[in-house]
């Protein structure tokens, strides 16, 4: 069962000094969020926050929710929000097919986790791929494995730090698309953080700009 | 406050420990030390303070001669070995880019041989009757018997300074890349060459500025080092009188249990000596860098012709040098413990068979099996502690463990002959002495400082961002741990337990120290044999040391090999 990802007063500061907020929206599935911002202005430690992942340094205000539960003091590991990066971190000593499976609950029979792993790899049309090193594949062949990676697990929202600023721009309006139609087909809400106001109108959806 | 439950050694006590196992074992062992110095050690009948032991001390007339050949042996070998160091570092590889060119694998291979075993397979190429005499003896036949001189003569310390140098040239070259890598000169010296000046000329002015602050401390290790080693100046030192740290030794190990006191003075002047030496390095330095300061602006920008010119001949002819005085040395290892009769002036062995070996095999045994086990032990316990410290950092990044990672060096800066005595006082009034626990926690001691060296910075570049993606893809802290970060630093860590096990069987004084003597291993062996003077043994341990060391470089290589992928 999927909610809306809700932030309630979120704050950020750094040395008593505050970084950015309070921030306030209700992130449906289907109405992706875009929040803007220059960088440095903290969109980034914004989702490190959200994953649960704040570096020491900074410190927090207010709450975020998941649907009707309060997900704000929750390890990282049971908040259940997938995130993409702007670099792909596929892991260099697995393979894209181990990579996946990384990403697969436990539990699941063999045959299960290789149909899994198929078909995502069909999904991110690269079938037949399962068995290369990441670092051989092309750009945008890396950044489409770890978005598989991230759904394969199951999340319930997805956190999107410029996933395509790395690429160029043919290339990364085709995979915004692919995200994108992928959250919607699984009914996620989407949260993307981007300083490319063409991000902004592709995603048709609420801008908040720091 | 919310509890970090994704850092699975948050609250680890790690650096606590760590810092409390190395530092206050050399806080206590000086303590120790300083008691016993100045006459306290009630067990031996020493109850009150006292000057006596300085008395008798000062009062010998070799502590003198021998604090002279002492600064004269380490100084002129660590002043040779940086300058040599730095030299081969901006002709080989000035950006410190390439990782694995011929000059740094030959120069880790000259790091692998252990200190005994070099020490023993040099004695015999420049002794007299040696290699060096009976090639000469070949080419022109003037010497039928060997004769009374020596190329580099053990009594002044030059052959002492000679072996320190071969030694520590690898060392400190790896210390400059290590730095070049941090200071990434490339682009500046683009800039500079776009400028108008010479490569060398550029290097001596902009990266050098930079780079000796983050290798001072390897070299200032080097000194400390080389004024208080006791291994090599046993085989190849002086000894009317020996070098300072040997003269404490003797003194220690007289059967007149009275004479302790006056080693653990001398222990005192040795750390004193080597402080001092320290300081003087350091203000030198200061002195060297107000000097030079207007130079590095003066707009020069070319070297004297004469100097890039001899230069670059010298630096050939020294690093030539070195290289062949290595090879020989191992080769003479090789040869020897091969060799049925090989007198003089004959350049190889008249007969070779397997005798020494045969005869060795029983009396080899023991001490390799006891050196491999706490070559083991000893790197397994420092790996865990290591990495518990680097992950304990990484989740509480303060100052607090940043300033306390300097104590964890500790053991490489003060001088093993102080703290060690006073250890093993210690170990005496706590029944410990001569086991083997003692042995190891001597051995954690040095093995690991450098274990730590060589993981923390390949710990700190991992990327976290790696981290938060496996737990965010529902893993626990344990998981992503295991299955992410030790395989993505494999290369790291078999390096390090190659690096901590060349270092515990190169060790002499603690095993030594630790173990009275009690538990023999390769290295106190060797050192052991170098007195009885059958060179066919001292070929067959000194050999074996070397193999040794080597296996574990070339098993971590082989460890350190990234995975082999299919083509599809």
């Amino acid at each position: 069962m999927t909610g809306p990802l809700i932030l309630r007063g979120v704050s950020l500061f750094k040395d008593d000094e505050r970084l950015l907020g309070p921030v306030d929206c209700r992130i449906e599935a289907g109405r992706p969020v875009v929040l803007m911002g220059p960088s440095g202005s903290g969109k980034s430690t914004l989702l490190s926050f959200l994953i649960g992942a704040l570096p020491p340094a900074f410190r927090s205000e207010g709450a975020v929710w998941l649907g009707d539960i309060d997900i704000t003091r929750r390890p990282v590991q049971e908040r259940h929000l997938g995130i993409l990066f702007q670099d792909d971190l596929l892991f260099p000593h697995l393979s894209v097919a181990e990579n996946l499976s990384f990403a697969l609950p436990a539990g699941l029979s063999r045959r299960e986790r290789d149909r899994r792993i198929e078909a995502g790899l069909a999904e991110a049309e690269l079938p037949g791929l399962g068995g290369r090193n990441p670092l051989s594949l092309s750009g945008g062949e890396r950044a489409r494995v770890a978005l598989m990676r991230t759904l394969l697990a199951e999340p319930l929202a997805l956190l999107l730090d410029e996933p395509f600023a790395k690429l160029d721009i043919a290339l990364r309006e085709r995979f915004r698309a692919l995200i994108l139609d992928r959250a919607a087909v699984r009914n996620l809400p989407v949260l993307l953080v981007s300083h490319d106001p063409a991000d902004a109108e592709a995603a048709g959806g609420t801008v908040i700009t720091l | 406050m919310i509890r970090r439950r994704t850092d699975i050694f948050a609250g680890s006590l790690a650096p606590v420990l760590a810092i409390t196992l190395l530092a206050g074992s050399i806080v206590l062992g000086l303590i120790f030390l300083l008691a016993v110095g100045f006459g306290y050690l009630p067990a031996l009948g020493g109850q009150a303070l006292s000057l006596e032991p300085f008395r008798i001390l000062l009062a010998d007339e070799r502590v003198l001669s021998s604090c002279a050949k002492t600064v004269f042996a380490g100084t002129s070998g660590t002043l040779a070995a940086v300058i040599t160091a730095f030299a081969l570092a901006i002709k080989l590889n000035p950006t410190g880019a390439a990782p694995s060119g011929w000059a740094q694998r030959l120069a880790l291979a000259i790091l692998a041989v252990p200190h005994a075993a070099l020490a023993l397979g040099l004695a015999f190429v420049i002794a007299p009757s040696g290699w060096m005499m009976r090639g000469l003896q070949a080419l022109f036949a003037a010497w039928p018997l060997p004769p009374d001189w020596q190329f580099f003569p053990a009594e002044s310390g030059i052959a002492l300074a000679l072996v320190l140098f071969l030694k520590e040239v690898p060392f400190l070259f790896f210390a400059i890349l290590m730095g070049l890598h941090q200071v990434r000169p490339e682009r500046h010296l683009l800039a500079a060459r776009a400028l108008g000046y010479a490569d060398g000329m550029a290097w001596a002015k902009l990266v050098l500025p930079r780079l000796y602050p983050l290798v001072r401390f390897p070299i200032l290790a080097v000194l400390a080092y080389s004024l208080s080693v006791v291994d090599m100046s046993l085989i190849l030192g002086p000894t009317t009188p020996p070098t300072l740290p040997v003269l404490v030794l003797k003194w220690f190990n007289e059967p007149d249990l009275g004479q302790r006191f006056t080693a653990a003075a001398a222990a005192l002047l040795q750390f004193g000596l080597v402080g001092g030496a320290i300081l003087i390095w350091w203000l030198c330095e200061r002195g060297v860098a107000a000097l030079l300061r207007p130079w590095l602006s003066n707009g020069i920008r070319h070297m004297a012709p004469w100097l890039a010119y001899y230069g670059r001949g010298v630096l050939a002819a020294i690093v030539g040098m070195a290289v062949v005085l290595v090879a020989l040395a191992v080769g003479a290892l090789l040869l020897w413990s091969f060799a049925n009769t090989w007198r003089y002036p004959a350049l190889l062995p008249e007969i070779f068979d397997l005798a020494t070996w045969r005869h060795s095999l029983g009396s080899l045994y023991a001490p390799l099996l006891t050196s491999l086990l706490l070559a083991l032990c000893a790197t397994f316990v420092a790996l865990l502690l290591a990495v518990a410290c680097l992950e304990h950092e990484r989740v509480l990044r303060t100052d607090v463990i940043r300033a306390g990672e300097r104590w964890l060096y500790l053991p490489l800066l003060v001088p093993e002959i102080c703290f060690l005595l006073g250890l093993q006082v210690l170990l005496l009034l706590i029944g410990l002495n001569g086991t083997w626990v003692a042995v190891l926690w001597m051995h954690l001691l040095f093995v690991f400082p450098y274990v730590f060296l060589t993981l923390k910075e390949p710990w700190r570049a991992f990327d976290s961002r790696y981290g938060m993606v496996g737990l965010s893809l529902g893993q626990t802290a344990w998981q992503v741990f295991r299955r992410i970060k030790l395989p993505m630093l494999r290369a790291p860590l078999s390096w390090a337990a190659a690096v901590g096990c060349s270092v515990s069987l190169s060790l002499y004084l603690p095993t030594m120290q630790g173990g009275e003597g009690r538990i023999s291993t390769l290295a106190t062996e060797a050192v052991a044999l170098s007195s009885g003077g059958d060179r066919r043994v001292m070929g067959v341990f000194g050999l074996i040391q070397t193999l040794l060391v080597g296996a574990f470089f070339l098993l971590a290589l082989r460890l350190a090999r990234p995975r082999r992928w299919r083509r599809g």
